[in-house]
């Protein structure tokens, strides 16, 4: 993306954005001028596009250490008046929850909007949470965009309603909004900026609970019929037919691909709900009148069609409803052109049968599975910790020690081959079931594995917590500078700042040094065996400790080696020292070392190769020699 | 002699890291400014490379609606990579829709270790040309690396597809298109590009003849 045309001053004019840099688009047409986040997929793009924007557009853009204090720091900004935004992945809201579920008490002054992005199918994430129920559970307001163009004004519309009501304004987006691009018509930038003004006569909190939950029904119910007039909510009714269906979000897209798809797009009427809480009942209710048979397409859980049920209640009318409740469509992944088709096809009685990809009998098609980058820092410490604990216990490291795993592009070391994690549950879990294992009396060493970023966003309470309570475990911190997995956006030890501006460098070993963490230990996970004496003297030790194994990750390594003039040679595998006994492919599992079927030997691939030369130092028969790199920096 | 189709879906696929996504933008880039309605959309995997990636891309006059591809439907696959050419055509592929397929292959971790095999790529290309109305081939990064860096093997497999005439899009203003999206380099991109192009033009007047 041109990030230039971010900041075009062309209304009207199309150009094609991706759904995130729509709502980034949509947040500088709005005037928003306070927006924070933590990185997640399929969010992250959004606070990406606005701090590389940031200062040409004069706002305040920040990567916040966790989500809870990216909905804070926006929080502030719209109590003083300024309209904010925060975005995060939805299991962020997770995070983020505490501080909202006390905010929807108090309310804002200027308009704020929230983004959750949620990933049906769990694309990228551990889970598929439907973040509607967030929005029921919060009662606020919730917008659901079905297009880029609908994700950029869903940005505005949410300011204004916001601002209405005096309630923060979720919009939720999902996987393929946030990552689909399309033609956005761009609207005009504002001309002037708000100046902060806060109203002293008024305390921002929740306090008393009653009266300010009172308070926040009250607001709520103020918007009710700006919600019906929303334009994201349309109906395309074609008069006196049987099947009517409701859509919401991208379901919509899907709803209209099917119709055409089974040829029956003037047989059905459609309402498209673009505001799915609270409900825009008046509109819904005289759509549900006019049909006998309701279709429900959402993405995630059967959150509208559950509320249409009570709604039919009240109307005493007897619509047949079918949707996820009704196994129309299914209540777990996400929806699809011909999944919706083959439910619409049910319910029309039309013969359809989705058709199958071709399946071949004579040619074998290998998987093609995801795989850490050829020389990355995670698989040279995966094979230090492996190492450690097979000289340290003497047996298979899966049957001799606990590894809590955490999120990060090291989660693949949850999957085959590496098979390296025990658990595996959400940022910063890692250590904090690590302190669990180790008050119940497992003999094995007890391991917890993140990165730096995820031990500054959720990592730091639970080491506190295993100094104070006296857990006898050891945290590997792998620091590779950077925010690798959700696209290379910086972590607090870079030593810069989300709009590219010099920040302090903060170390790991410092906080765990400032924690009185008893055992503290950096090393560089490239040296293997100084790696692997330090875990198992951590081991050893039988206290916290805490590894700091510290390396650039690969991937921003090799555009420094290029532009240190540093050139990528391939190690050299010598044919007649090499045994073939797969050492290093089995144990480092590096991408680039490849099998040579028919000299029985090991190969390495020069494209993918990063000149790490860790391999060089494995191997048993030193049979691996030479090379250049990223070993080198 | 574009024809005039008011309608075309492409999937793009290939390797993480083969550079799908810009490929990708840069069609949807100059359809958009030839009048034309865009969806395009990427599935991947987790992490940052080594999966498969197939890029679904829709244009049409008038609406677009599904970001996916529905199976079965798409006139065009472009493979940057022999088997995940093929993986996509299986799925995505309309009965005598086109293929281009870059020859250079990369090999699965699976493969790497031993564990799997990689077909042949006669096999490959014979089962394409059963199910597909018309197979392309060329060796992308061997025209990239020609063109002064591997990586521009996405660009090159541009210049294949312009040279098909299969888009309601102006080869032209899909070179211009590439000169708009990729600013650094341009050189060496509309290099790659006509190497692409004049590939595929050669390859199509020979059958011609
Ligand atoms: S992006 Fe960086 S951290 Fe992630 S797998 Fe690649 S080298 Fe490792
Ligand atoms: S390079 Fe070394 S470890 Fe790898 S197969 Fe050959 S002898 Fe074994």
């Amino acid at each position: 993306m041109s990030r230039a045309m971010i900041l075009e001053e062309a209304p009207g004019k199309k150009v094609l954005l991706l759904g995130n840099e729509a709502f980034a688009r949509g947040a500088l047409e709005a005037n928003v001028q306070v927006a924070a986040a933590y990185p997640g997929t399929p969010s992250s793009e959004i606070l990406e596009t606005l701090a590389s924007v940031a200062e040409a557009a004069g706002i305040y853009v920040e990567w916040s250490i966790n989500e809870k204090v990216a909905f804070e720091v926006a929080y502030a900004a719209a109590l003083t008046g300024l309209r904010s935004m925060c975005s995060m992945k939805h299991v962020g809201i997770n995070v983020a929850s505490d501080a909202i579920m006390v905010a929807n008490y108090a309310g804002v002054e200027g308009g704020m909007v929230i983004i959750s992005a949620d990933d049906p199918f769990g694309h990228s994430s551990q889970n598929e949470q439907d973040n509607r129920i967030f929005a029921k559970f919060s009662e606020l307001p919730c917008l659901e965009p079905a297009t880029p163009q609908e994700a950029k004004d869903s940005v505005i519309v949410g300011c204004d309603l916001s601002e209405k009501c005096k309630l923060p304004v979720i919009i939720r987006s999902v996987t393929r909004l946030s990552h689909v691009r399309g033609d956005v018509e761009l609207g005009p930038l504002p001309k002037e900026k708000r100046k902060p003004n806060l109203k002293r006569d008024i305390t921002y909190t929740g306090f008393p609970a009653l009266d300010h939950h009172k308070l926040l029904h009250e607001r709520l119910n103020s918007i009710l019929d700006d919600l019906e007039r929303v334009p994201f909510n349309k109906v395309e009714a074609r008069g006196g037919e049987k099947v009517g269906v409701i859509a919401s979000g991208v379901g919509y897209n899907y709803v209209k691909e099917a119709a055409k798809l089974l040829n029956v797009e003037d047989d059905v009427g459609i309402l498209k709900l673009g505001v799915v809480h609270p409900l825009p009942t008046r509109l819904i209710s005289s759509f549900l009148k006019s049909y006998e048979i309701i279709y429900v397409v959402e993405e995630g859980l059967p959150f509208i069609e559950e509320q249409l049920k009570a709604l039919c209640y009240d109307l005493e009318i007897h619509p047949k409803i079918f949707g996820k409740l009704s196994g129309q469509l299914p209540l777990e992944g996400e929806l699809n052109p011909e999944i919706v088709a083959a439910g619409l096809a049910k319910i029309l009685e039309i013969d359809y049968k989705p058709p199958e990809p071709i399946i071949l009998r004579d040619v074998e098609i290998p998987r093609r599975t995801l795989s850490l980058c050829a020389g990355c820092a995670h698989l040279a410490t995966f094979y230090a910790i492996k190492q450690a604990i097979r000289k340290e216990m003497k047996g298979d490291p899966r049957k001799q020690s606990i590894i809590c795993g955490d999120i990060g592009c090291y989660g693949l070391g949850l999957f085959h081959p590496y098979n390296m994690f025990n658990t595996h549950i959400c940022m910063g879990a890692s250590i904090g079931c690590a302190n669990g294992f180790a008050h119940t009396g497992i003999e094995q060493p007890i391991i917890a594995y993140l990165g730096e970023s995820t031990f500054f966003h959720a990592g730091m309470p639970p080491l506190l917590n295993a100094v104070y309570n006296g857990a006898n475990i050891v945290v590997i911190v792998q620091d590779n500078r950077i925010i690798a997995m959700t696209g290379h956006q910086p972590s607090p030890s870079s030593g810069y700042n989300a709009v590219g501006k010099p920040a302090p460098i903060i170390l790991v070993e410092d906080v765990a040094k400032a924690f009185k963490v008893p055992f503290v230990r950096v090393v560089d996970p490239y040296n293997v065996d100084e790696t692997i004496e330090a875990i198992r003297e951590a081991i050893r030790a039988r206290c916290p400790a805490v590894i700091v194994a510290r390396r650039l990750c690969a991937e921003l390594a090799r555009r420094e080696a290029r532009r240190r003039g540093i050139t990528i040679t391939p190690p050299k595998v010598d044919k007649e020292k090499c045994t073939g006994c797969k050492y290093c492919i089995t144990q480092l599992l590096c991408p680039a070392l490849i099998w040579n079927e028919s000299e029985r030997r090991v190969d390495i691939d020069s494209l993918l190769c990063s000149g790490c030369k860790v391999c060089n130092k494995i191997c048993p028969q030193k049979a691996i020699v030479g090379g250049s790199g990223i070993g080198d920096l | 002699m574009t024809s005039n189709r008011d309608r075309i879906t492409i999937a793009i696929s290939g390797v993480g890291g083969q550079g799908t996504l810009l490929a990708s933008q840069i069609i949807g880039h100059a359809a958009i400014k030839a009048g034309f309605s865009v969806r395009i959309s990427e599935t991947f995997g987790m992490s940052q490379r080594g999966g498969p990636v197939v890029s679904h891309i829709r244009i049409a006059r008038g609406d677009v609606y599904s970001p996916l591809i529905p199976l079965m439907t798409a006139d065009i696959v472009v493979g940057f990579e022999a088997l995940e050419a093929l993986r996509a055509s299986l799925k995505f592929l309309r009965y005598g829709g086109s293929v281009i397929v870059n020859t250079r292959i990369i090999y699965p971790v699976e493969v790497n270790r031993g564990d799997a095999r990689y077909p042949p790529l006669e096999k490959i290309l014979e089962v394409l040309q059963s199910i597909a109305g018309e197979v392309i081939t060329l060796d992308a990064t061997e025209l990239a690396i020609k063109a002064g860096n591997p990586i521009a093997a996405n660009i090159v497999m541009i210049g294949a597809l312009a040279a098909l005439e299969k888009l309601p899009i102006k080869a032209e203003d899909l070179r211009i298109a590439v000169m708009e999206r990729v600013p650094r380099e341009v050189e060496v991109n509309l290099r790659a590009f006509d190497l692409g192009f004049q590939a595929v033009r050669k390859r199509l007047k020979k059958e011609e003849k």
